[in-house]
């Protein structure tokens, strides 16, 4: 009796190894890492330093500057996405600290337009 | 408060529909992801939506954060919103395959258009897209080039219908100012064209209710809604300009693209409400008896076609106001230029990015090496590379992030192109293919290895959305250029094959001999003289402001059937050399037009990687130079090949034929600077 609680038990703790490996290794497999990486960035300053972007509708900016302005944000927000375990949360906190950073930053450059102060318009 | 909360998910729903991406998808595993198809049904596409909204309402956010999102930020939330976007790209890469098949994107964009004011907003977010990740698409990805194409048309349209709208007005107005007599006689008042189309959306309504089969609308009561808004825009209106004021709003929503063959043709006329004008004018015109009136029609809608060809938007704002629009009036004439001029560049753009998608995934990196590249060319010269009048926007050699700055013609990044494509040519050249070369961004010419001559000049420009084709006609005797755009567009976004596209071609211009140009201006009025005495072409009376020079190209070497390609307005010129027996660019002139026709500064840089590094050095004393071609007014080009060198061509005017040494002048009545 005592043998097969043991070979039970033995039985029962390999399994849960296994299971707890198997786990591991879907996990793994099933959550996409989240990152924000080179693409994730070039996308991001692409498309919101394209001509009819807000930020270049709304601020006197270049493109050159723009793009370099927000690369540089994204590297000072780096810290934000500490912690994070989602990809889409990720990504969205580091574009709302971007995206105010450099408003903030611009703000003496903001144009006056009615349409600049109308957030609807650029969503 | 409430619509910006709205706001938010919705760009991020927005996003994510462009991706073929929902909220239950998202939330499975990557692993166990499959591509599974796209729903068709809007209702389903509606529930979808709402769907991400709830998902997306702050997703990620603290409390304090999502405070500050909805304070209004405007900055901070469109940032997020973006990156939120591309997150979920990166999430859910595996259902790319799912990736807007058209029937999808047409619900969706009449569901989304009228959330977001009318603005196509997710197909500039896709063409965004789709570049920067294509890379990293999986391989069995397809961009559905072809349908995508189509809405881009679709858009193309919409703006259109409302500016011929708005043409209707400005002649008008014209009229009014200048040939008030003529004007009484064929004046089309508000009310005329408001009864006619009230009336048309009566007909519809009653077509509408009375369907059964559900083509006339899939969705019944977003239909008869559309007629609802649209008959209360055009009874409560003020004025024509009023009317139009929000028409490519409506006219979105209320696409009558895909259902004409299911509405009869009296409706159909009532309702082409941007054509009524035209229509009811038209009926006038043909019973004015008066030859004088008749001519102060023609001479105000040639100075509309002047209006038309301003490249300057703030000549056109000078000019509507002088007309006596309102400045909002104007403001909004000259955005939706911009968005007009916007959609053509992203238009062009579809073509780079579906190239990425499809073929620029082939070795997984940006660049692809001399060798590489000519590997894929002979692979695919059946279909591409062999035809003549095949465009390329885009080429694997040439990343997406370069195709992305050239659309945004920053100075910097269309020197690097430069390199870029020069090596393209020189890659294919050296392995013998014939094939499209590259100079700026732009495909410039079909050339064989016999087509290299030292001393050639190669020029390439404009943005692959733009064409024109140009044609002698010989009862005007004068070459001859229709850059409607659609025509030929369409023959290259729709992937027709080189019978379909002569077709098309020769459909379009009647039987003369055809030419290809690139990078026209889309104006409806653009026309070149063309005089070619003793070997010597020269071109004149090309747009007011200064655009439309062109260049003519080597076509030494076997172009069949005539076709040749020309341009104006180019971004860069090669001048072709030979190193170590392998064809090299030794001097590229480039010539920034800024993203505007016409205009610009050229910078001439040195051979091979050097180059940009040779414009910024060189830049200030090449624009001198430069400046000086512009003083003078004309550029002289040594080309190998001669307007009317060979056989006659048809371009050059009967008689003439060849003579020594060729070049090609063009005659700019003035130039711009940007």
């Amino acid at each position: 009796m005592e043998i097969c609680r043991k070979e039970y038990v033995g039985r029962m703790f390999s399994r849960l190894i296994f299971l707890g490996i198997f786990a591991l290794s879907m996990a793994k497999q099933a959550i996409a890492k989240p990152i924000w990486d080179a693409q994730s960035e070039t996308a991001f300053v692409e498309l919101l330093c394209a001509d009819e972007s807000y930020f270049r509708k709304c601020f006197e900016v270049t493109q050159p500057v723009c793009r370099k302005t927000l690369r540089q944000a994204v590297k000072k927000c780096a810290g934000v996405t500490k912690g994070v375990t989602e990809m889409i949360p990720l990504h969205t906190k580091m574009g709302l600290c971007v995206g105010a950073r450099v408003e903030k930053s611009w703000s003496d450059r903001k144009s006056a337009s009615t349409d600049c102060r109308n957030r609807e318009k650029w969503q | 408060m409430g619509t910006m909360r709205i706001a938010r998910p919705f760009y991020s729903a927005l996003v994510l529909s462009i991706l073929g991406l929902s909220a239950p998808t998202l939330a499975q595993p990557v692993a166990t992801a499959s591509a599974k198809s796209c729903p068709t049904n809007p209702d389903e596409l509606g529930a979808m939506i709402d769907e991400l909204k709830g998902t997306f309402e702050c997703s990620g956010l603290n409390l304090r954060e999502c405070n500050e999102y909805r304070a209004g930020l405007i900055g901070g939330g469109v940032a997020a919103s973006v990156a939120a976007g591309i997150g979920a790209y990166k999430a859910r890469p595996g259902l790319m395959a799912c990736l807007m098949p058209g029937r999808t994107v047409s619900s969706l964009n009449s569901i989304l258009k009228d959330e977001a004011e009318g603005r196509p907003v997710w197909a500039m977010l896709a063409l965004g897209f789709f570049g920067p990740m294509a890379e990293s698409a999986p391989s069995s990805c397809r961009f559905p080039t072809k349908e995508l194409g189509k809405e881009f048309r679709d858009m193309s349209d919409e703006h259109f219908r409302e500016s011929k709208a708005i043409r209707g007005e400005m002649l008008d107005r014209i009229m009014a100012q200048k040939a008030p007599d003529a004007l009484k006689k064929i004046e089309v008042s508000d009310a005329e064209v408001r009864k006619q189309f009230v009336d048309g959306l009566d007909q519809l309504e009653r077509q509408v209710r009375a369907d059964t089969t559900g083509k006339l609308a899939v969705h019944k009561q977003w239909m008869l809604d559309d007629i609802a808004k649209l008959k209360a825009q055009y009874r409560t209106a003020g004025g024509y300009a009023d009317m139009v004021a929000d028409f490519g709003k409506f006219s979105a929503n209320f696409n009558l693209q895909g259902k004409t063959e299911f509405i009869d043709a009296e409706t159909l006329k009532k309702l082409r409400v941007w054509d009524m004008r035209d229509t009811i004018r038209a009926e006038k015109i043909a019973n004015l008896s008066d030859p004088a009136l008749k001519a102060a029609y023609q001479k105000a809608l040639l100075e509309l076609d002047t209006f038309a060809d301003m490249s300057q938007m703030s000549g056109k704002a000078a000019y509507l106001k002088g007309l006596g629009y309102s400045p909002d009036f104007v403001e909004r004439m000259v955005s939706a230029e911009g968005v007009r001029r916007n959609l053509q560049l992203r238009g062009s753009l579809l073509q780079g990015a579906a190239h990425d998608l499809n073929y620029g995934q082939l070795k997984g990196k940006a660049f692809l090496d001399q060798k590489e590249l000519a590997q894929f060319a002979r692979q695919r010269s059946l279909q591409f590379f062999d035809h003549p009048i095949t465009r390329w926007g885009h080429m694997p050699g040439i990343n997406n992030g370069v195709v992305q700055s050239v659309a945004k013609a920053g100075r910097a990044a269309m020197a690097k192109i430069s390199s870029v494509a020069a090596g393209d040519l020189a890659g294919m050249a050296k392995y013998g293919l014939k094939g499209i070369g590259f100079v700026g961004s732009k495909a410039f010419a079909a050339v064989s290895e016999t087509a290299f001559h030292m001393g050639d000049v190669h020029c390439g420009g404009g943005n692959p959305g733009q064409f024109v084709t140009i044609a002698y006609d010989s009862d005007k005797e004068r070459c001859a250029a229709s850059n409607e755009r659609s025509d030929l567009t369409d023959a290259f976004l729709f992937g027709l094959s080189r019978d379909e596209q002569l077709k098309e071609i020769q459909q379009t211009n009647g039987t003369c001999e055809m030419l290809m140009g690139l990078h026209a201006r889309y104006s409806p009025s653009q026309n070149w003289n063309l005089s070619c005495e003793g070997g010597e072409a020269t071109l004149s009376g090309i747009g007011e402001d200064g655009s439309g020079q062109m260049i003519k190209f080597n076509t030494e070497g076997g172009m069949p059937n005539d076709v040749r390609w020309f341009s104006d307005d180019f971004d860069a010129c090669a001048k072709v050399s030979f190193k170590e027996d392998q064809v090299e660019y030794a001097d590229v002139y480039k010539y920034d037009s800024g993203g505007v026709c016409g205009g610009g500064q050229a910078i001439r840089m040195t051979e091979g990687a050097a180059l940009s590094r040779a414009a910024t050095r060189n830049q200030r004393q090449l624009m001198r130079q430069f400046s000086n071609w512009q003083k003078h007014n004309s550029f002289a080009m040594a080309s190998a090949a001669g307007c009317c060198q060979g056989e006659s061509t048809g371009f050059c005017p009967e008689g003439l034929s060849s003579g020594g040494p060729s070049k090609v002048r063009t005659n700019r009545s003035r130039g711009t600077t940007k």
